[in-house]
């Protein structure tokens, strides 16, 4: 059977872009700039749907993290706090809830995003604490593509359904499954860079706005 | 051979608990808080459904991989609430730990989760009030010790339930406790 790679699999190597994604980890998450945490939380699903594999994965991705970022926003603007903006049906709409709506939903769907991006299935970090963090991060994975899976309405059930599906037998050993160790191609060392220096410059250039 | 075995089903199951945890923390942080600081603690219940399953040194591993993992969801890994947040989870864990190991004939999940609701609030008012805001944080403890109470009862009510119908802990338990013997 032929193994087709998708494309960040056949430019970047699983610990590369682990590596990538926990560099640019702090310039997202201290971001304070709200406009700059945005356009990064659309780039990071823009880059996540290179890892879906067929283009219905991709739009159910995408359908996600829209409907996940709307229903954040309204959420927080249940507790309204500063500037009234207008009122709907009675209920003030506040600048102040807006504001923190769109800073958590960034937060939520831009680090679901992040993590898609830097987490391939593969991934095997060095040594035992690598080895640790690896396999965290490969069950976070499969917690996220699972939750869905089981409609049913006891909760309970669900929830041993779904932790039953990823628990490894015990006889898998230390490691989880790794497919084949792959390089980072020149090109593919080029875009990393160039991300870096994207989100550390607009991370530098926030401070300089927030003064 | 067979040790070797359960000692690396023991490590998935430690990835998997702190996995879980990433997971919850992650949805406990949309959801608005009428009080700063003030939390849920949904990812609490691994840690409650780890006490069932671990011995002491793979529940601490599970602790701090709860702590800094959830350190670097809510943004505050490098920041002094990290301190509060390892406080309050390592003393209410321990306990917690200690209560099922030695009392479990006595006391239920709800009582456990609730004691460590409470001990956990305590630790992290007195340590926001020896770091940032002096005695006078003791005037807000009352909402956090209602609403702490509230959520370590409810997670408390969920883990009974769950301990006791899960096919999962079951397996585990099976598997966990089969090799050793």
């Amino acid at each position: 059977m032929q193994i087709t790679h998708k494309l960040p699999e056949i430019h970047f190597s699983p610990v590369m872009l682990f590596i990538h994604g926990f560099c640019i980890l702090p310039a997202f998450i201290f971001q304070k700039v709200l406009l700059f945490r945005v356009f990064q939380t659309i780039l990071f699903i823009f880059l996540s749907l290179f890892h879906a594999s067929s283009s219905v994965d991709k739009r159910k991705q995408l359908v996600f993290s829209f409907f996940s970022f709307l229903f954040i926003l309204v959420f927080n603007m249940l507790t309204p706090h500063g500037e009234v903006l207008f009122t709907l049906f009675n209920f003030p709409v506040t600048l102040g809830a807006i504001n923190t709506g769109i800073f958590k939903a960034t937060v939520f769907t831009g680090l679901l995003a992040l993590s898609k991006i830097t987490i391939a299935k593969n991934l095997s970090l060095p040594g035992p604490a690598g080895k640790m963090v690896s396999k965290v991060f490969y069950y976070f994975g499969e917690l996220k593509e699972v939750q869905g899976k089981y409609k049913t309405k006891d909760i309970i059930k669900r929830i041993d359904l779904i932790l039953l599906s990823i628990t490894p037998p015990p006889d898998t050993g230390d490691s989880v499954p790794i497919e084949q160790k792959l390089k980072t191609s020149r090109a593919g060392i080029l875009l990393i860079c160039i991300s870096l220096f994207f989100h550390w410059g607009i991370f530098i250039l926030s401070l300089y706005i927030a003064k | 051979m067979k040790k070797q075995k359960s000692i690396s089903f023991q490590s998935n199951i430690v990835a998997l608990l702190a996995a879980c945890c990433i997971f919850l923390s992650a949805f406990e942080y949309i959801i608005p808080k009428p009080i700063p600081f003030l939390r849920i603690g949904l990812a609490n219940l691994p840690i409650l459904i780890g006490i069932t399953l671990l011995p002491f040194p793979a529940f601490l591993l599970l602790i701090c991989m709860k702590v800094c993992f959830q350190g670097l969801i809510y943004g505050t890994f490098f920041s002094h609430i990290i301190i509060l947040s390892a406080g309050g989870t390592f003393s209410s864990s321990i306990a917690m730990f200690f209560l099922y190991k030695f009392c479990k004939k006595y006391i239920s999940f709800i009582g456990i989760s609730v004691t460590g609701a409470l001990l956990s609030n305590t630790v992290q008012l007195y340590l926001a009030g020896l770091l940032f805001f002096g005695p006078s944080v003791w005037l807000i403890s009352p909402p956090f010790y209602i609403i702490g109470g509230i959520a370590g009862l409810l997670l408390g009510v969920f883990t009974n339930t769950f301990t006791g119908k899960s096919m999962w802990l079951t397996q585990c338990r099976e598997l966990l406790y089969a090799d050793n013997s």
